[in-house]
């Protein structure tokens, strides 16, 4: 047995209860109490959410990425498109993909609060929600694009979609060139989840 | 039923300030754009704020608006936003 170089980490549940974990709390109990979800609904929800990452996405970005006719498809029809092709999505509201092209870079945000397509990428990140990024990326994307690294040349278009209504919208980056011999499983990890928010490029390492 | 707008079309966001749940951002207000494309008719933001859920539906449109109208200078980016026809003004430009 080795002996433990760190001090003992404190349990969570014997932490003070803080005031969201009573609303939260509250409101759980009173929607089951009366009637409104059942438990059953209840752990198939916290199993859909838990199970929701940006390897989904990447996954279905690398499909297109090899397979033109998906990817017109996927463009087209997105929801109709995953459902033919096997992805449970009768609980995603509609979603838009936006393609990058050469000399038009697309980027995501919701200024009005944090819609995201949490289907195809999981929960968004801090930044996402943060009055910073949904402020500014309308205002001077491309400032904000270079300070997550990103620039963009002069002569690009960046196309800002505010996400204000009922639809999610997701980025499709670009293939970067020379990825011939590339494994299915390599290409995913290119596909990241700034790349399809639109504040980052894949690219080849 | 026949949507009020068609792309291509120039409108108006309405410079409306209602105290009231609404989905338009204050940055888009009063501002000119061009209908890019109808998006189908979706319940109302507003409605259902209030957990009134069998009201009308409306119309939802997405609108480009360029950098420069929106925030002056040359820059040629734009921004697209999501808009319920009630919101919208068909903008004249023959005159």
């Amino acid at each position: 047995m080795t002996k433990h170089h760190h001090p003992t980490e404190p349990d969570q549940d014997s932490q003070p209860v803080s005031e969201g974990e009573i609303w939260e709390t509250t409101l759980r109990e009173l929607l089951l109490a009366k009637g409104i979800i059942s438990k059953p609904e209840l752990m198939a929800q916290m199993n859909q959410t838990a199970s929701q990452s940006a390897a989904i996405g990447a996954q279905i970005i690398a499909r297109a990425w090899k397979d033109a006719a998906f990817k017109e498809a996927l463009l087209q029809n997105p929801k109709s498109t995953l459902a033919e092709h096997g992805y449970d999505v009768s609980a995603m509201p509609n979603l838009i993909i936006v393609e990058n092209k050469p000399h038009i870079h697309n980027v995501v945000v919701c200024t009005l609060c944090s819609c995201y397509p949490r289907y195809m990428l999981g929960p968004p990140p801090e930044w996402y929600k943060s009055a910073a990024y949904r402020a500014r990326i309308v205002k001077e994307p491309r400032e904000v694009l270079k300070e997550f690294g990103l620039s963009i040349d002069d002569d690009t278009k960046i196309c800002v979609y505010d996400s204000t209504a009922d639809l999610r919208y997701l980025v499709m980056p670009a293939c970067p060139d020379d990825v011939k011999g590339l494994s299915d499983e390599h290409l995913s990890t290119l596909i990241t989840r700034d790349t399809m928010i639109g504040v980052a490029v894949p690219r080849l390492t | 039923m026949s949507s009020s707008f068609s792309a291509g079309e120039i409108v108006q966001v309405s410079n409306l300030y209602p105290k009231t749940h609404h989905r338009v951002p204050k940055y888009l207000k009063g501002k000119i754009g061009q209908v890019e494309t109808y998006l189908g008719e979706f319940e109302s933001a507003e409605n259902l704020s209030y957990f009134q859920f069998d009201k009308d539906k409306q119309e939802l449109y997405r609108v480009r608006f360029t950098h420069a109208c929106l925030w002056g200078g040359a820059q040629s980016d734009e921004v697209f936003a999501d808009l319920a026809a009630p919101w919208l003004r068909l903008v004249d430009t023959k005159k």
